[in-house]
């Protein structure tokens, strides 16, 4: 019983770096219908700018997460400037996209690793490194942290995209496109915005996963599995995002626990296709008539 | 074995990869982000075969090929059903799993140390005739009525069933046909390299290969040769840069995608036409003058 609470606790922990992940992911998705691997990016970037500021320039840690969460979102700013913007004024189809998102991600990595030499590193201190001991559980103040943080910052998306102009504006272009341009919204600013927060939130969550595990080149990857949860959640649907996230650190942290850490992508994955084949739209998906 | 050698050995694995890639990215239009994997079931069964069963090399690489058509079928059904992204999609949690069961696998596969001590027979003659057979396969394929049938589902799928096309069938022929490229490379690997592990392969390393493609140009066949070729070429000319090499690698395939997203062919194909045919409305016709 202890080990299930545990375990679930941990489920949520990972489970919520997920959902920010995805919800990025699916942000970018929605508006675009582009799979955006530069989403990657964004979470090198939020954890190697904290970890450099902080180690060579002595910052206070707290300071140099904050900058490099904003530098990230600048940074997917800029992939976008650079990247899809060229393409869209080329009237490109979106797969060349998807090509440049993904050697996007690898010029990053590489330069990641120019710098950092590819190392495994920590940051200089720790952050919350105590626990709460509730009955025989043991609760790290870091996971309820993370937690907090990923539960407020996807509240605050959603009043974004619920109570603002821009959120109006992103949630029509995110309709149709084409229409919302008829109506009057700049498609370059909405994209941009769009882009702004889907690398916030990617910063977000790779300056956690900085936090809590280490700091490597390797971060990166996170994307694809957030593409999976982006995907398993349902497509155009950013509830479906945090579902999909969530789903993917429970069944991650209880199948390591229950049976064996290495071979828990298999599983996980082979459950997760094994869900999409019956229920193809996905948790919080619809199913749309595909038009002709 | 010469570094000369060595560096054309790789090239011609490389080479076979790409041109899998060629037929199910560009003739189909799918793309596949597990294609490394198929690699890694090429390398793997060729390596048990060769080291616990003493198989002879030739029946190493067609166990390879055949290992990996036959996963290609497994992933496929399911998933070449529905819409093109679901498929990248299975194609990664492949790739994620298969990594996972051969770090699982110390028994059968080595764990995450992998096999090693595999004879390294492969030269680069091997490389080179299993190259060209395999192109001389794909061109065949492409001028078939299944090619044809592929470019139709690349345009419109639904289109090309109207026509009577059954789109799950030469789906599943272009995939499986991918994977077994796939899947010789990696036979002739595990005998260049002789030893293999599971980190060797990979959604990232998938995802380059699918780069190398587009950078030649998605399109067409020889394109995607040459562009592997040269690719891989400029790579080694990089060596002595040290880490520098993969950001000058990625920052000129990124250059290349987004002025000319059709890649290398784009480019040739450009200068063609305003070689061949200085455009006739300029040459015939004065400005302002009506046809």
């Amino acid at each position: 019983m202890f080990l299930f609470l545990q375990q679930l606790l941990n489920g949520f922990s990972v489970g919520s770096m997920y959902a920010l992940l995805a919800v990025g992911f699916s942000l970018v998705y929605n508006i675009l219908g582009i799979v955006n691997f530069s989403h990657g990016a964004t979470i090198l970037i939020g954890s190697y700018v904290a970890f450099w500021l902080a180690q060579y320039l002595g910052m206070p840690l707290e300071l140099a997460l904050i900058i490099s969460i904003v530098s990230a979102g600048l940074g997917s700013l800029l992939i976008e400037r650079m990247t899809l913007r060229p393409l869209r004024r080329q009237k490109q189809p979106s797969i060349f996209f998807f090509i440049a998102s993904l050697t996007v991600f690898n010029l990053t990595t590489a330069i990641i690793i120019y710098f950092g030499k590819g190392d495994i590193v920590s940051y200089p201190k720790a952050i919350l490194g105590g626990y709460f001991e509730m009955w025989e559980l043991i609760i790290s103040q870091l996971d309820v942290a993370m937690l907090a943080i990923a539960i407020v910052s996807l509240s605050l998306l959603n009043i974004i995209l619920y109570k603002t102009r821009l959120g109006l504006a992103i949630r029509s272009a995110s309709y149709n496109l084409k229409a919302a341009q008829l109506m009057g919204i700049n498609p370059d600013f909405v994209i941009a915005g769009t882009f702004l927060f889907a690398g916030l939130l990617g910063g977000l969550a790779g300056a956690l996963l900085g936090v809590k595990y280490a700091v490597f080149p390797g971060l990166g990857d996170m994307v694809f599995k957030a593409f999976f949860c982006c995907m398993i959640g349902g497509l155009g649907s950013i509830t479906g995002a945090i579902w999909g996230g969530l789903l993917m650190g429970l069944l991650e942290t209880f199948i390591s626990g229950y049976i064996n850490s290495a071979i828990s992508p298999a599983i996980t994955f082979g459950l997760l296709i094994a869900l999409l084949l019956v229920r193809p739209q996905g948790l919080a998906g619809r199913l749309v008539e595909e038009k002709i | 074995m010469s570094f000369l050698e060595g560096v054309i050995v790789q090239v011609l694995i490389l080479a076979i990869v790409t041109q899998g890639i060629f037929v199910i990215t560009g003739l189909t239009g799918l793309f596949s982000l597990g294609q490394a994997s198929f690699v890694a079931a090429g390398a793997y069964t060729a390596g048990v075969l060769a080291i616990r069963l003493q198989w002879p090399f030739f029946y190493c690489l067609l166990g390879g090929i055949l290992a990996a058509v036959l996963i290609s079928i497994i992933i496929g059904i399911p998933s070449l059903r529905l819409r093109n992204v679901y498929f990248s999609l299975a194609t990664i949690a492949f790739c994620y799993g298969l990594e996972s069961i051969l770090n699982v696998s110390t028994d059968l596969f080595g764990g995450a140390i992998g096999l090693i001590g595999i004879p390294t027979i492969t030269r680069w003659w091997h490389a080179l005739t299993a190259l060209i057979i395999v192109y001389i396969i794909i061109r065949f394929f492409r001028l078939s009525r299944y090619g044809r049938a592929c470019v139709s589902i690349r345009t419109d799928e639904v289109a090309a069933q109207s026509y009577g096309i059954n789109a799950m069938f030469i789906k599943q022929i272009s995939f499986s046909l991918s994977a077994a490229a796939a899947g010789l490379a990696g036979g002739l690997l595990v005998f260049y390299i002789g030893y293999i592990s599971p980190d060797m392969f990979g959604v990232p390393i998938s995802s380059e290969y699918l780069i190398i493609v587009f950078f030649g140009g998605l399109y067409s066949q020889g394109a995607v040769l040459i562009g592997t070729t040269l690719l891989t070429l400029f790579m080694e000319l990089l060596r002595t840069t040290n880490e520098l090499r993969m950001v000058i690698y990625s920052a000129v395939i990124l250059g290349i995608i987004i002025f000319q997203p059709t890649g290398l062919y784009g480019i040739y194909d450009r200068l063609r036409r305003k070689l061949k045919s200085p455009s006739p409305i300029k040459s015939d016709l004065k400005e302002g003058e009506r046809r």
